[in-house]
């Protein structure tokens, strides 16, 4: 039921857009170009920042320090039952989306996603973001260099959201 | 939330792309800058479908049996989130 509903929801809004201008009397295709014009400008202007976090993402992961870092919280984990590959998804969890999918679809095979590291996995992933990530994005699109307490408040918020997953699944 | 909505209506919305973001000369975030994404990278999030999908894919029993603890730790993240603007924007000027 919820998977075809999560199909049926962007077709459905998609088509809810371009039905509301065209009873606007807005020319929709016009207003489609300009739109898709200024998300081109936002692409160019973040587009470094995003290369040099995609490296950096590559190469933490291509050296070895991931699997490193699971091994030094290698007793933690163990301790609690986890598998030694959470430790890594969380820290790559902050930077970039599509790596830390990797990484959760690489726990779900090992593990299975019913799993007690599958289910701290599916609940960790559902409340925290990308904090690195957003952050460069948005700042780097204002130009601002000093984030102040963003960086605090953020990493915060996402270590509270952790400890909420590990409480939870107990 | 209902007073973190008043507050950031008093001192306007520190939506991206408004005045604010554009026109920052000495290059600072400001308190509604950092407001705004420490809230969003809290991220509320209702339905996580990504993950259920994921699940869905490897097998799981219960797919969607993560929606009602994922929205509890969201909660969670995000009351941690509003409570450190609360409390970096109540030493300055209560309100």
């Amino acid at each position: 039921m919820l998977m075809r509903l999560s199909a049926i929801i962007i077709p459905a809004l998609i088509l809810y857009i371009v039905l509301n201008g065209v009873l606007n009397r807005t020319d929709v295709y016009d207003a489609f170009v300009k739109g898709a014009m200024d998300g081109v400008k936002t692409v160019v202007n973040i587009l470094p920042t995003l290369v040099g976090l995609m490296v950096a993402v590559g190469v933490l992961r291509a050296s070895g320090f991931l699997s490193l870092l699971g091994s030094v919280f290698e007793g933690i984990t163990k301790k609690a039952g986890i598998g030694a590959e959470f430790v890594p998804l969380v820290f790559i969890k902050m930077f970039s989306s599509s790596a830390a999918t990797g990484l959760v679809l690489d726990i779900f095979k090992r593990y299975g996603p019913d799993s007690r590291t599958g289910l701290l996995t599916s609940i960790m992933m559902s409340c925290t973001e990308t904090c690195f990530y957003t952050m460069s994005v948005y700042y780097m699109a204002a130009k601002v260099k000093k984030t102040r307490w963003t960086l605090a408040g953020a990493v915060f918020a996402t270590a509270v959201g952790i400890l909420a997953s590990v409480v939870i699944v107990g | 939330m209902e007073e973190l909505a008043k507050l950031e209506e008093e001192r306007g919305t520190p939506g991206y792309e408004t005045a604010e973001w554009r026109t920052n000369e000495n290059r600072a975030a400001s308190d509604a800058m950092c407001a705004f994404l420490v809230l969003n990278i809290s991220s509320l999030q209702l339905i996580p479908v990504n993950m259920i999908v994921y699940r869905t894919k490897y097998g799981s029993a219960n797919p969607s049996g993560i929606i009602l603890p994922a929205l509890i730790a969201t909660c969670f993240s995000t009351l941690a989130g509003v409570l450190v603007i609360k409390f970096k924007y109540g030493r300055k000027n209560r309100c």
